[in-house]
């Protein structure tokens, strides 16, 4: 077998171990920040109940709140 | 832990370059292998990452059994599909390895053999944990099953010895059997891929905790719209 193929095969090798380790980070780090944003738009939902919910520390007026 | 995952995550970066530089260029190549011989840096440092993180999920599990905090769940868990992640990288550079070593993408030696076992034990783990209802309940059983399925990783190691096996064994309980140049190359990889592991493992149990604080978020917007009905009835 040549040179070339041996010089082939390790950078297949390098590059499935290199290119699936960053794969898998790109995976992680898209995962986190859409949890991140759905967090946010929840939190902000929860402000908002609570404010107008009966019985929070808002009137539940718009005008006073 | 954002600081911390950054750090790590740019020591990551660093080792990994400088790894690139060991196995490609400064290490030399085996004489009868040639430059083949540099599959075996990525190829070992990956399945030692794999065993790494499985040990880490064994121990999270015993954690589980014995403190039943959800936290070592979530630990166990994310370490076990980093494991998964880095087992399939070892299984694939193998392959790619022995394609012109042994003149075969696959042989059902023992340790590979032991290996793709270990490969559906954990991805069965997975499998297992989507299918489960209730948090208690999947983190006992989900423990309990990792446990078990550790029993695997000393048979990998030790299958080169109990069974008849063509897989090169570099580094056994007598120590490294290749020149200090490769051995500290060897080395040098596993540091980087563990520091690697350690921020990939950061990143995934803070997704994981989000992904817990989103459900109880969840909980709360449904306890606050059954509030917010009731006060509807009462105002009618």
């Amino acid at each position: 077998m040549s040179g070339m193929q041996h010089l082939g095969y390790l950078w297949a090798a390098c590059t499935v171990v290199w290119g699936g380790t960053l794969v898998y980070v790109g995976y992680l780090v898209r995962h986190q920040r859409r949890l991140e944003a759905e967090l946010d738009r929840l939190q902000a939902l929860v402000q908002r109940l609570e404010e107008t919910a009966p019985g929070s520390r808002g009137t539940g007026d718009p005008a006073t709140d | 832990m954002n600081r911390a995952i950054s750090w790590m995550a740019a020591a990551s970066g660093v080792s990994g370059l400088v790894f690139l530089y060991l196995a490609l260029i400064w290490s030399p190549p085996e004489q009868q292998m040639g430059d083949l011989v540099r599959i075996m840096y990525f190829h070992v440092a990956s399945a030692w990452t794999g065993l790494v993180a499985f040990f880490v999920t064994f121990l999270a599990a015993l954690a589980v059994l014995l403190r039943n905090r959800p936290v070592w769940d979530v630990v166990s868990a994310s370490s076990a599909e980093i494991g998964v992640v880095y087992t399939t990288l070892t299984l694939v550079s193998g392959s790619l390895w022995a394609r012109p070593i042994w003149n075969t993408w696959w042989t059902w030696d023992p340790r590979l053999t032991t290996t793709l076992i270990l490969w559906f034990l954990y991805v069965g783990y997975l499998l297992l944990r989507a299918t489960l209802a209730g948090v208690e309940r999947r983190a006992r059983i989900a423990a309990a099953y990792a446990v078990v399925a550790f029993i695997d990783v000393p048979i990998i190691h030790l299958s080169v010895t109990w069974w008849r096996s063509i897989h090169p064994s570099v580094v056994d309980d007598t120590g490294f059997h290749m020149p200090m140049a490769m051995a500290g190359t060897l080395l040098f990889g596993f540091l980087a891929f563990f520091l690697w592991y350690l921020a990939l493992l950061g990143l995934r149990v803070r997704g994981a905790l989000q992904a817990m604080q989103l459900l109880q978020l969840g909980e709360t917007i449904r306890r606050l719209h059954v509030r917010a009905d009731l006060g509807t009835d009462r105002g009618r």
